[in-house]
């Protein structure tokens, strides 16, 4: 007998082994026990979740010679024929290999005819999502009154693609993604029954890894097992993955954040060299990064990815040193270059890059922590003369941006459109009942619909409501003086040069 | 495993892999994935060579004339760009129905699994999920843009870019001289494929035109263009590699100053000539640029225009 993979033998075969998807089972249960199975049934959900097992389950529970409380008994010939595939009235079709008008006319053909061995026809059609749209509809009708003695069972990852009137003739289940827990219950279970000594760790790892499937977690732990044999530590699991742990992730942050080039390229090659793919690396730092950001907002509470028990102090020390900005722009270079390094052969440097860009981004970011803490507290250090000044033209710029957020707000609340076309101008500052709005060079089409009657009323009633009294407005041109020349030069006059040019 | 031996460098792969072999728990599903040209089709031909040998006595004679009758290969046909449906239908589902003829397994490898069509990919879901027990699906794929639904029905196999020591290794057993090897080996950026295809190239010559291009561009800047262009046109494919590889050199000299850390020591001396600092950003953006730039080469775009392209890329980032 040939080696069978764990996730193929480790099938459910009773509804109580069915992990996870409890209202599910016992629905189905419940209608199994008092007969009022429906004739259709559509299972949606990700992959590893249990619908073609339960499909399989409730095959067998219909056939079954004698069935307890909705369970089959796993013990008679209809059972033992249904797990060994040779069943002759329960069919499973691939849909993806037979999608066309014709597969389906054929089993609507085939489908009158009565149960040749048990009590009821099975029709198992499995990624249902691939049928050609003519194969759905040829499916229609009988999908709506088959034959009393017959079960469609489909079964989806895609509901998204099932046509509405498809969904409409069949019972619907959502299977949910496993949670870690219980893809970490099941593993361990597995693992004893094989006598394997697993860390606990490990486990965790594997079902973390997993993302909600069981034949994906049950597929890594054969792999390992695999590699391995009976004792399997975290670094195992590590080193069959391709991961790297998250220790290596903390240390090259910490190189990051102190701004350790040479360190950081050093540990890049490192890892590259003891055969990770760039890619992997890539992805690892972006879930340590997420993992930093929930530590921030949510403390020991939250639901970490890649850190493990004791290296939460990694997040505690590295907490204080990024503010919350920098940590989601680094988090999106990062994404994308994961993208990137999908299709690029170029990928270590890539790589280097990416971390580079972060690099800026992350150290740059405790400086201005420093900063706002300074203009907080501002008793701590006497303020020299030297920082006075920006710390006040910082407290002006700081309160214009709050004035003119609130502007955009209030035209938001009355039409997204014209918001959309303000949001796009800047706020010079207001002279004698005056308000002063540029535009940058490129924005002309802005500038000239905020002109227009209807735009401009809607602007000028949020003024009024803000500053209580009617206020003109004058939208002016920022970097090309070809137009309204005048303007400019009156609101350079007024506000000063350096607020009026526009930097990127 | 005299066969698997002709594999280098893949020692995790092998190791799972011979495993497997031994043990006698071989998964009906496997998929190597990792960079294009590092050995997963040898290895993948070399295991199931050594599976089918173990099985079947007179495997050798078979295999030597590339027609087991256990053994399958299914590949992109040449005119097509995926793989499609019938591929896995009409060849491999029937293929695989009928029982193994001399071996005890029977073996399909499916070449470039990531260009499997939408409905290929779906077609492949329950065989790949239980397959009759004497098969051994073996996928193969460069980029993993698989369907998640494929991958967690197989054994993921992972290969990683050579070390620059065994691609210059197997540099020399193909008869290339050591210094070309070297450079060869560093150029190919871990796969064998690439290294291959330097190693027969000219290569110092071409890193003397590489290096002349960035240093005429660094010091006239746009007058350089249309002479930088020219010379790219030597051989585009190879120098663009060089150029990257100046330009992420001379990022990471200008900010760390270590000699170390650089692929190739000439670097240095442009930071030095052209005696400026550089702006980080810009480079950075540069090697981005580069990196993209790459790929039209193999599609169908005149080369001198991406070269131009190229070359205001490099341009920019020094000015």
């Amino acid at each position: 007998m040939s080696y069978l993979a764990l996730y193929r033998v480790h099938r459910p075969q009773r509804f109580e082994e069915v992990v996870g998807q409890d209202k599910i089972v016992k629905a189905l249960q419940n209608a199994l026990r008092e007969d009022r199975l429906s004739h259709a049934y559509l299972f949606a959900g990700p992959r590893g979740t249990g619908k073609t097992s339960i499909a399989k389950i409730v095959a067998k529970a219909v056939n079954c010679e004698s069935p307890k409380e909705g369970e089959p008994c796993n013990q008679c010939a209809s059972c033992r024929d249904i797990n060994n595939g040779t069943f002759m009235d329960v069919v499973e079709i691939d849909a993806a290999s037979n999608r066309g008008i014709d597969e389906m006319r054929d089993l609507r053909e085939k489908v009158r005819i009565l149960p040749a061995q048990g009590k009821r026809k099975v029709y198992i059609i499995d990624e249902v999502h691939m049928l050609t749209t003519e194969a759905f509809n040829a499916l229609l009708k009988t999908l709506e009154e088959p034959p009393s003695h017959v079960i469609f069972i489909l079964a989806t990852t895609e509901p998204q693609r099932i046509p509405a009137t498809i969904k409409s003739r069949c019972q619907i289940y959502y299977f949910r993604r496993l949670t870690l827990e219980e893809i970490a219950g099941r593993l361990k279970k597995v693992s004893e029954a094989y006598g394997m000594d697993w860390e606990e760790d490990a486990l965790y790892l594997v079902a973390r890894r997993a993302n909600g499937g069981l034949r994906d977690a049950l597929s890594i732990m054969d792999q390992v097992y695999a590699y391995k044999g009976e004792r399997i530590t975290k670094q195992d699991v590590l080193d069959v993955l391709g991961v790297v742990d998250d220790v290596f992730l903390a240390h090259l942050l910490d190189a990051v954040l102190s701004r350790d080039m040479k360190r950081v390229i050093e540990m890049l090659g490192q890892a590259l060299n003891e055969g990770k793919e760039a890619q992997q690396l890539a992805r690892e730092t972006v879930f340590y990064l997420r993992d930093l950001l929930l530590y921030k907002h949510l403390g020991d509470k939250a639901d970490f990815y890649v850190v493990t028990g004791d290296n939460v102090h990694f997040l505690e020390e590295q907490k204080g040193k990024v503010d919350q900005d920098a940590l989601l722009k680094a988090l999106r270079i990062m994404m994308n270059s994961v993208e990137r390094l999908k299709f690029s052969e170029g990928n270590r440097f890539l790589l280097e890059m990416a971390f580079l860009e972060m690099m800026d981004i992350l150290s740059s970011s405790p400086g201005k922590l420093v900063e706002g803490e300074d203009e907080m507290t501002g008793d701590k250090k006497p303020a020299s003369g030297k920082s006075k000044t920006p710390v006040k033209e910082k407290a002006r710029d700081e309160g214009e941006k709050v004035l003119w957020q609130k502007i955009l707000a209030g035209v938001k609340e009355k039409k997204i459109p014209t918001h959309a076309l303000l949001s796009q101008g800047k706020f010079i500052g207001i002279k004698d009942d005056v308000i002063y709005i540029g535009f940058k060079k490129g924005y002309r089409f802005h500038k000239e619909r905020m002109e227009e009657r209807g735009n401009r009323e809607i602007l000028e009633e949020v003024l009024a409501k803000i500053f209580k009294k009617p206020l003109e407005i004058q939208f002016i041109f920022l970097d090309d003086d070809q137009y309204n020349d005048i303007m400019v030069k009156k609101a350079i006059e007024y506000f000063g040069e350096d607020v009026v040019q526009i930097r990127d | 495993m005299p066969f698997l031996a002709q594999v280098k460098g893949q020692d995790k792969a092998l190791h799972i892999l011979k495993k497997a072999a031994e043990g006698g728990n071989i998964s009906h599903a496997y998929l190597f994935i990792g960079p294009e040209g590092v050995g997963k089709m040898l290895t993948a031909r070399m295991w199931a060579y050594s599976l089918l040998s173990r099985e079947d006595e007179n495997a050798a004679l078979y295999l030597r004339e590339g027609m087991h009758p256990d053994l399958l290969v299914i590949e992109r046909d040449e005119n097509k760009t995926l793989l499609g449906k019938d591929k896995i239908v009409k060849d491999l589902e029937p293929w695989l129905a009928l029982k193994p003829y001399h071996a005890g397994h029977r073996i399909a490898i499916i070449r470039d699994a990531h260009l499997l069509s939408m409905e290929g990919a779906n077609a492949l879901l329950k065989t790949l999920e239980e397959p009759p027990s004497y098969a051994v699906i073996i996928l193969i794929a460069d980029e993993n843009t698989l369907l998640e639904t494929i991958v967690s029905r197989c054994q993921v196999i992972r290969f990683s870019p050579l070390p620059s020591r065994v691609l210059e290794e197997i540099l020399l057993t193909r008869g290339i001289s050591e210094e070309k090897a070297k450079e060869a080996a560093r150029l190919g950026q871990g796969s064998v494929a690439y290294a291959l295809h330097f190693g027969e190239e000219e290569i110092s010559k071409n890193w003397q035109t590489a290096l002349y291009i960035v240093s005429i561009l660094g010091r006239d800047g746009e007058a350089a263009i249309g002479e930088a262009a020219e010379k790219m046109e030597a051989n585009p494919q190879l120098i663009i590699r060089m150029l990257e590889t100046i330009l992420r050199d001379m990022l990471v000299y200008n900010s760390t100053g270590e000699e170390l850390l650089l692929t190739v020591k000439e670097s240095q001396d442009i930071v030095k000539m052209l005696n400026k600092r550089l702006n980080e950003e810009k480079l950075r953006q540069a090697i981005n640029k580069i990196g993209v730039l790459k790929g039209y080469y193999r599609r169908n775009v005149n080369s001198l225009l991406i070269n131009i392209n190229v070359c205001y890329a490099v341009k920019n980032a020094l000015f």
